[in-house]
């Protein structure tokens, strides 16, 4: 059954956990869970499991509830017990029949008395409705103390047990298989202690036959090939709108959830692609297993099993704390972005405020009339000036063609004219430039209008960036640095002022045509693509582009201060513009494909995991002399074919 | 014979299992599996072993002349770097 985690935040801290390292307090929306719920029903699911984070502090969590309980699933909750009141009193309400409550319970903690208090009080209200589920991390845990709390409470007598996991990065604390003999041993004295009292215990996925002694198998009612086959994708749906084979392999890939049509395609998918891990097991024998061999028992935990391989320690945990800056854990100041103008009514921009307020720093759109533009082809303008006129969103102008088309002392004139009328009547309050001199006599002209240095000057030094500090407001750096990182920070220490990034230009980052490019497509004599060919030999280097998913852009906290969205072509259809502005400033997950931008953008559904984007963040970007794009690449291929 | 050490690329996990290596590639997905020699070729390789070093200890190892014990390491390592599997450190 799918795990829908609505929410990232909890307020436990358990050393065991395997949830990823995200920023906290991310929540699903309200609309993504019930869609979420929705394709869990149509693929014929009868159960849906909602856990966290600590579920029931998603401010939503009781709406998200009935839903689910309303599209007649059976719904299993995940709680650490630790749960404010209106999310307790809506578990109690829901009908017994329909939904149950697995407490986590924390044996081998000290717990404060209000905390017992309050994992008393969750148990008391709720009774039968709630079971126990423990997770094991180390020998000699105190396993009798979930026991005890069920005899003391009346709860179901059925307890869950889980085996803490390694994540595949071993970034938490978890049991060791040469440690699961013993965890045997203590779960089989306590079952005999409790099963006289009507106790029975589950066991959750990971654990292999092979541990256990038959005397326990018969004890739990259990078969070898029932216990040995239990290490599948869930799938895990996370809040960023993202699928994972489950929480420990999801480094692995994260795929996103846009357009899947089943949850058992999904799952298929995401099964797929761990195939070749599971040709080994946990323990060194268990290729020469019997129980291997007549395919009743996988081996284990895919991620145990890679404990036992050697590996090159991926740099993502340093690189991603050195990304970060100074301050690590930090909260992401707000984000300011700059979207593109495209024709739409006045409705389209006022329902796009209503969404967004202040989020939406600036809206751009190019000069017009002096014949100077921004260098690309002219789009459509019929509702521009009614959206000037209504003043509900900040206005800003392009005014960066390639190269000015006259000598600055015979356009300069023309242009500031406009600006100036712009400015003074219609309020736009901002403008990018990509000439040094013609920004000094703006500057010089109009005092108080925030000049952004475009990407088109191709900044990438920090002693370029210092020659622009005391000119420009606004840096958009080189887009050949997207994935660099710390060379922004190095422009953003030396310009002092705001650091705004593109993030869905799509151009390959060693493009050498670039400028010749922008040229042929604003004479309207443009090719499709100058990098056409060299694509069409290498799809690859598509993955090379100067673009950030939506669900990696928290890996850039702490370098850019704004953001800016490119796509007054390729994002011209209202609803497309809609979806990915809506996930950029939300931060949910969109395949390369979607996002728009340049002629090197990527045209198919290619998954980019975590780990393989922070990958790209360190690599040298000397393609010629790499392959691990190339690699990442070859294991897309089935994607498509199978959601 | 050029006396270089090799490292894994990015990505690629190996596994000893008891007839020989399991490798993995955890971006294209591939896996591999190593059986004698080759496995011991790898396992010297991986373990830090310069290319010349490692050659003659296969031959002491497979118990085979050093030209052919060199020759299959070089095949070897041609054949890994070409998948990329491994990388000159």
């Amino acid at each position: 059954m799918p795990n829908l985690h609505i929410i990232t935040e909890c307020n436990r801290a358990c050393s065991y956990c395997f949830k990823d390292r995200r920023p906290p307090g991310k929540e699903m929306p309200v609309s993504q869970a019930r869609h979420l719920i929705d394709l869990v029903r149509d693929s014929g699911m009868k159960e849906i499991r909602i856990l966290g984070g600590e579920p029931t502090l998603h401010r939503e969590f009781v709406s998200i509830l009935g839903y689910a309980l309303d599209q007649g699933l059976y719904v299993r909750v995940f709680t650490n017990g630790f749960m404010p009141a209106s999310s307790l009193e809506a578990l109690q309400k829901a009908p017994e029949k329909n939904c149950r409550v697995v407490l986590n319970f924390p044996i081998g903690v000290n717990r404060r008395p209000d905390e017992d208090s309050k994992l008393n009080r969750a148990a008391r209200l709720l009774g039968q409705k709630m079971s126990v589920g423990i997770n094991i991390y180390r020998p000699g845990m105190p396993l009798e103390e979930a026991s005890r709390f069920v005899d003391q409470h009346g709860l179901t007598r059925t307890i869950r047990v889980g085996m803490a996991h390694p994540r595949l990065d071993r970034a938490n604390s978890f049991l060791h298989p040469r440690q699961y003999h013993r965890i045997s041993e203590e779960l089989e004295l306590w079952l005999k202690n409790i099963k006289p009292r009507n106790f029975m215990l589950t066991l959750d996925c990971g654990f292999v036959p092979c541990m256990f002694s038959p005397t326990f198998m018969e004890m739990a009612e259990l078969s070898a090939e029932a216990l040995g086959s239990r290490c599948n994708a869930i799938p895990d749906l996370l809040p960023d709108s993202t699928a994972v084979h489950c929480l420990p392999l999801a480094e692995l890939d994260q795929l996103p959830i846009h357009g899947v049509r089943s949850i058992q395609g999904l799952r298929d998918t995401l099964q797929h692609r761990t195939l070749s891990f599971r040709k080994t097991g946990v323990f060194r024998e268990c290729s020469s297993c019997d129980l291997w061999h007549r395919s009743l028992c996988q081996g284990g935990c895919v991620s145990a099993a890679m404990l036992r391989s050697h590996y090159a320690p991926k740099k993502s945990d340093t690189i991603t704390a050195a990304l970060k800056g100074a301050k690590p854990d930090a909260e992401p100041k707000p984000t300011a972005w700059a979207v593109p103008y495209i024709d739409q009514p006045l409705e389209f921009w006022q329902a796009l405020v209503s969404d967004h307020g202040t989020a939406i720093r600036e809206v751009y759109f190019p000069i017009s009339a002096t014949g100077v533009g921004s260098g690309r082809p002219a789009q459509p303008q019929e509702h521009l000036n009614s959206l000037l006129e209504a003043k509900i969103v900040p206005m800003s102008v392009l005014v960066n063609p390639l190269v000015l088309p006259q000598t600055l002392e015979a356009s300069a004139p023309r242009i500031i004219e406009e600006l100036l009328r712009l400015y003074e009547e219609k309020g736009v309050f901002a403008a990018t430039l990509n000439d040094r001199r013609l920004a000094e006599l703006v500057r010089a002209r109009i005092p108080a209008m925030r000049l952004t240095a475009s990407c088109l000057f191709d900044i990438a030094e920090a002693s370029q960036a210092r020659t622009l500090r005391d000119l420009f407001d606004v840096l958009v750096p080189a887009t050949r640095l997207t994935r660099s990182p710390n060379r922004i920070k190095t422009l953003r220490e030396a310009f002092g002022g705001t650091i705004r990034m593109l993030v869905n230009e799509g151009c390959l980052i060693d493009c050498l045509d670039r400028k010749q490019h922008i040229y042929e497509m604003a004479a309207a004599a443009a090719p499709e693509s100058l990098c056409f060919q060299r694509l069409e030999e290498t799809p690859w280097l598509r993955l090379t582009g100067a673009w950030i998913l939506p669900q990696h852009l928290h890996l850039y906290n702490g370098i850019s201060d704004e953001y800016k969205l490119a796509g007054r072509v390729t994002l011209r259809n209202p609803g497309n513009y809609q979806s990915v502005l809506n996930a950029y400033l939300n931060r949910t997950a969109l395949w390369p494909n979607q996002i728009g931008g340049g002629p090197a953008s990527v045209l198919r559904r290619w998954s980019m995991s975590q780990t393989e984007f922070e990958l790209l963040l360190q690599c040298s970007h000397v393609c010629a002399d790499c392959t691990i794009c190339s690699r990442i690449a070859q294991g897309q291929q089935s994607i498509e074919s199978l959601i | 014979m050029a006396d270089k050490i090799f490292q894994l690329s990015p990505g690629v996990r190996w596994v000893v299992e008891p007839r020989g290596v399991q490798i993995i590639d955890e971006y294209s997905r591939r896996s591999i599996s190593l059986d004698h020699p080759r496995s011991a070729i790898w396992e010297l390789l991986m373990r830090g072993h310069p290319e010349e070093e490692a050659g003659d200890m296969l031959a002491h190892i497979v118990e085979l002349s050093e030209k052919y014990a060199a020759s299959e390491m070089q095949s070897a390592i041609d054949e890994w770097i070409n998948e990329g599997w491994i990388e000159s450190r």
